[in-house]
């Protein structure tokens, strides 16, 4: 627990160290902090020096909090003022969250469990923290090592710089602490100006805070209501994206007056979601759309830095902010290209997916098509069915997009009821529009993936259509309830009160369609029972080094099992399987899985030679491997049955396999 | 509304959620006991024989160590216990296998449910990595049937023992809150006093408005 505690304490000093020294009324510190600190160690990582980048990071904070105690210290009549604002809603908000839930992961003793947490976004994180390097430097078991840049692995990396061991709970509360941030900028939207209605504005804070809780729980689940929900439980990018996304915005909505103040936290937070996942630059790129609307339409006059900039209905001062954001998001893109080049010696955006084209060949295709040119069959079944999907296909817990999209409609109307002022009602309308533009550009961006970057059955059924899309809706409607809260908070009209009562209401009543022991709040044991298992049978490769390959016999295993250990061994390799299950030739399975059939012991122990193999671990054998397999180990199988031996050395003897028992030190 | 009102609303947010805790438990921890002494719960050990298996048969060959093994034949395998309605609270057995234990399920049949769904059924509250014992814990309900699954592959070889049907009532299932209820308990009702404090600030506003209307009358 301590070292993310203290990972969390130095991300607090820091937003201290900003509301002393630069905003006294900063209400996104957080997010500001945390997309700073995953630009930070992404630059350090670059460079390959990850643990000098965390010493520094960790002196910085510390300095900081020195120089806040200090100046708390120095101002005697005046520090009760600056301790208050040091523990703003937002803050509070936003420390309980993250001590909160890292209580309850450490306390169910959170291990990852999914797929994706396993072939990438798990084994990353503990790639990048047992080797204090970027996962780009070495030839590890991860599937798709190159293709998604490194800000979350190396979030995980941040706060998990002071233990010794790679804690998985902890990767998972590094992700909550980022969400958990963005969803602090958002309350801080409602406590933007201090009104002389004495804690309203933090009832609002509170009501946001728990509707955009709620909503992360409603968009991860994308299954029926019963199944497990992995919210804040999980590793994948999703949620983070979405949050980030909503987060930044909400940074811009936050102020009032638009000036530096407001916009470089926004660019730093726009860099760090485009090194996120490519999906994170189309969110840049959208939230850049939404920013530059809104300061053309409803707040140009406001620009501050630059005041010629405002002249001609602020049509200079928009291009300039857009360009500059545009650009820092773009950098942060493609410098992870420029990283993957300068390791790998490969090119990124080189010919990928089904339809071996680049990524500017994509685009092309894709609008082309779109318009009418030369567009094919599957093309105009993928589109039909994306139209079909909106109204359709759930993106959260059992909403579609069409009912995401009605809620949101109905919650900017009551925005534009409560405000007074015109910019906020100007403001509403404007994400309203944007909003549903953007929703329009990320539905376009999928569809090209399917078409262009899937295999055709996958592509054209809309695999996982709920999950990718989720992050834009959680996205927006983060947003929304960002200006939702601004508008109600700032507004003089009292009866606004009962719309911020009503959403929350509406929250409560979305609760109970989720049960606690599905989701992080009382997760059943079982969930994790499963690893508790494979890590009690995967003991024997802990002291396997870098250069061992690993065999792993799993019978009945979906390849889920493959990806389990191929973490569990990490460093080491574990040898891809001679397919994907070795079937007794009498097994109806046997059909299906043509040239999986009728393996004898001495294609296995060629294949064990041919690929150098160094170990073969046994994690399920069935009737038909203890049948036909028992000869090629050189205690027959009586060290696994008797002793619990699952590891066995490869070795030759005369031209033939054996395999032979390790002994528990191995 | 002063300072002083909200501090006690405030406080009665936190009272009330509490009291709704004591209370659910009272009242459950009753039920369970009530139907315990009056022996419609009762704690029985079942054998295997007991259930109807689908799927489920002797391995080819006999595996050294396992006394009386069973093997999943096909992908599905499962037991039914299907006795007449009968109140259940739980069900725990030891298993000998090397099926991973996060597979498990038990569903439960209610008067009126046509099918087993996901909606009447539990994952085990713990499994024992080492010696294979597994706990099944459920609302009391009064199940018609209820159905085991342990895993969803072939060839799976394993062997089953002491199960026992139901558990006598404990408090601590009702009285000690586990991490998630203690969150809970910590945001929830900070959450409820925030709706309250929006809400009294709008029935505020909509007063004051009518004693302005009030005053330009006079």
């Amino acid at each position: 627990m301590a070292n993310y505690l203290l990972t969390l304490l130095s991300v607090l000093a820091l937003c201290a160290f900003i509301k002393c020294f630069f905003d006294k009324s900063c209400t996104f510190a957080p997010l500001a902090v945390l997309s700073t600190l995953m630009l930070w160690f992404t630059a350090f990582g670059y460079a390959d020096r990850l643990f000098f980048g965390g010493i520094v990071w960790f002196c910085v904070s510390g300095a900081a909090l020195a120089a806040v105690i200090y100046k708390i210290i120095k101002e005697k009549n005046k520090s009760k003022e600056t301790i208050s604002a040091l523990f703003s809603a937002d803050i509070v908000i936003f420390a309980l969250l993250c001590v909160a839930f890292a209580f309850l992961l450490k306390s169910q003793n959170a291990m990852f469990i999914r797929w994706d947490e396993f072939s990438f976004w798990g084994s990353a994180a503990k790639v990048t923290v047992l080797t204090d390097r970027l996962y780009t430097y070495g030839a590890f078991s991860l599937t798709n090592r190159l293709a998604y840049p490194c800000a979350l692995p190396v979030l995980c990396y941040a706060f998990e710089f002071l233990g010794a061991e790679f804690c998985e709970w902890a990767a998972y509360a590094a992700y909550d602490t980022l969400i958990f941030s963005a969803i602090a900028a958002v309350c801080g939207t409602a406590l933007a100006k201090r009104g002389e209605k004495k804690g309203f504005a933090e009832s609002v804070a509170v009501i946001t805070a728990f509707v955009c809780v709620t909503a992360v729980f409603v968009f991860e689940s994308q299954n029926s209501v019963f199944a497990n929900i992995y919210a804040f439980r999980s590793v994948m990018s999703e949620m983070p994206l979405g949050a980030l996304f909503g987060g930044t915005l909400c940074i811009y909505f936050s102020k009032e007056e638009k000036d530096t103040k407001c916009f470089i936290p926004t660019i730093l937070a726009l860099s760090a979601l485009s090194l996120i996942k490519d999906a994170g630059y189309v969110l840049a790129f959208i939230a850049v759309f939404i920013i530059a609307a809104d300061m053309l339409f409803c707040g140009a006059k406001r620009v501050k830095p630059i005041k010629k900039l405002n002249r001609f209905c602020g049509v200079p001062a928009a291009i300039v902010v857009s360009v500059i954001m545009l650009s820092a998001a773009t950098a942060a893109f493609f410098g992870w290209n420029l990283h993957v080049a300068a390791v790998t010696g490969q090119s990124r955006t080189d010919a990928d997916g089904s339809a071996q084209l680049s990524m500017a060949g994509v685009l092309i295709n894709g609008f082309k098509e779109l318009i009418g040119i030369g567009r094919t069959e599957r093309y105009a079944q993928t589109f039909k069915n994306m139209v079909v999907a909106f109204f359709k296909t759930p993106v959260s817990l059992c909403f579609s997009g069409a009912a995401v999209v009605a809620v949101i409609i109905v919650m900017l109307f009551a925005a534009y009821l409560s405000a007074d002022e015109k910019q906020h009602k100007k403001t509403a309308v404007c994400l309203w529009v944007t909003g549903l533009c953007g929703l329009c550009g990320m539905m376009l961006f999928q569809l090209f993936a399917y078409v262009y970057v899937f295999d055709e059955p996958s592509g054209v059924s809309l695999i996982e259509y709920g999950r990718y899309m989720s992050a834009y809706y959680l996205g927006f409607f983060m947003a929304s309830t960002g200006v939702f809260a601004h508008a109600v908070s700032h507004a003089k009209k009292r009866r606004c009160g009962f719309f911020a009562a009503g959403l929350a209401v509406l929250a409560l009543c979305v609760l109970p369609l989720m049960r606690p022991e599905n989701t992080v709040m009382n997760m059943s044991a079982a969930v994790s029972e499963n690893r508790a298992l494979l890590n009690l049978r995967a003991e024997g490769l802990k002291n396997l080094t870098e250069n061992d390959n690993v065999y792993v016999i799993s019978q009945g295993d979906s390849g889920e099992k493959f990806f389990n250990y191929a973490f569990l061994a990490m460093p080491a390799r574990v040898q891809e399987p001679i397919c994907s299950l070795m079937v007794s030739p009498d097994d109806e399975q046997a059909a299906l899985l043509p040239g999986a059939s009728g393996v004898s012991a001495d294609d296995f122990g060629r294949y064990l030679i041919e690929n150098n193999c160094d170990y073969v671990l046994l994690d399920d054998i069935d009737d038909y491997v203890f049948t036909d397999f028992t000869a090629l180990f050189s205690d027959g199988l009586s060290g696994f049955f008797n002793n619990g031996t699952r590891l066995y050395r490869v070795e030759q003897k005369d031209g033939t396999v054996i395999l032979v028992p390790c002994s528990g030190e191995n | 509304m002063t300072t002083k009102t909200k501090r006690i609303i405030f406080a009665a947010c936190y009272l009330l959620f509490a009291a709704v805790f004591v209370l659910h438990g009272v009242i459950g921890f009753a039920k369970e006991n009530a139907a315990y002494k009056k022996g419609n719960l009762s704690v029985q050990t079942l054998s295997v024989s007991d259930f109807e298996a689908n799927a489920i048969k002797a391995p080819n060959v006999p595996w050294p160590g396992y006394k009386t093994s069973l093997a999943s034949s096909d992908a599905d395998p499962y037991f039914i216990y299907d006795k007449g309605e009968t109140y259940i609270n739980g069900l725990s057995f030891t298993l000998k296998s090397h099926i991973l234990p996060g597979e498990a399920r038990l569903y439960y049949k209610l008067p009126g449910d046509a099918d087993y769904t996901m909606r009447h059924s539990v994952s085990p509250v713990s499994v024992n990595a080492k010696t294979g014992e597994y706990v099944f814990k459920l609302p009391l309900t009064n199940a018609v049937s209820f159905r085991l699954d342990m895993v969803s592959a072939a060839g799976c070889v394993f062997e089953i023992s002491d199960i026992t049907l139901n558990r006598t009532p404990s408090a601590a299932d009702y009285f000690v809150p586990n991490a998630g209820e203690v969150c809970a308990f910590l945001f929830m009702p900070a959450v409820m006093f925030a709706v309250i404090n929006t809400a009294v600030f709008a029935l505020d506003g909509i007063a004051l408005k009518k004693g302005d209307k009030a005053k330009k009358n006079d």
